[in-house]
């Protein structure tokens, strides 16, 4: 069982709803394959800095969950041809890249490091609105 | 006769530059974080040689995975056209 980040860009007008669907479909496939769901992250609207299909604008989400090749193939079939995606990637953890340390077969959530990850989606634009207005 | 030149070339030194992830341990590269992958950019996208940003080796591979990752996910630009 190995730890894995899936990174969704939503339409910039897909709704809540929408993605709460999403995000419970894709629940189920990841329990389906004894594989859990870590944590989820939603960033909101953010620019893009390139258009995606004449999107100048995403919803972006993070979900991290631990799984196997099966786990991958389903969520890869369930996002594929979702029109309400515009990009999807599918990154393998590791202990730099995330706040989540493998222990044995099941994934923890790791305490020490979770000061490390870049601050909660909200400060973040927060933050970056208020870099704006220094500028 | 040719006038044999008796000075040497001076040596020319510049000042070692540091990786900063190397140097600050509680910096980390990730592909989210915009705004510490951005000074390793140029202002038409590219990625900076270590040659001139001073990153070591190790760090050096971790930022420019992390920038490609960024790119595919529109978080950083392929190519900035218009600057």
């Amino acid at each position: 069982m190995k730890g894995y980040e899936l990174c969704i860009i939503f339409q910039p007008d897909a709704s809540d709803a929408v993605m709460d669907e999403l995000f419970s479909v894709l629940g189920s496939a990841v329990t389906k394959y004894n594989g859990s769901v870590l944590k989820t992250e939603k960033w909101g609207k953010r620019n893009l800095k390139y258009a995606i299909k004449k999107h100048a604008k995403g919803n972006f989400c993070f979900i991290f969950f631990s799984g196997t090749a099966e786990t991958l193939k389903e969520i890869d079939r369930i996002v594929r041809y979702n029109e309400q995606i515009l990009r999807y990637t599918i990154i393998k953890l590791d202990k730099n890249l995330t706040p989540v340390v493998i222990e044995g077969a099941t994934l923890v959530p790791a305490v020490a490091e979770d000061a490390e990850v870049p601050a909660s989606p909200a400060e973040e634009v927060e933050a970056a609105a208020t870099t704006a207005e220094v500028q | 006769m040719i006038k044999r030149r008796t000075q040497k070339k001076k040596p020319f030194y510049t000042k070692r530059k540091i990786c900063r992830f190397c140097s600050d341990s509680n910096l980390d590269i990730a592909y989210k974080d915009y705004n510490t992958l951005r000074h390793f950019i140029t202002e038409r996208g590219k990625i900076i040689p270590r040659r001139i940003s001073g990153t070591c080796a190790k760090h050096q591979r971790e930022l420019a995975r992390a920038i490609k990752r960024a790119r595919v996910l529109s978080i950083m630009p392929f190519a900035v056209v218009n600057f």
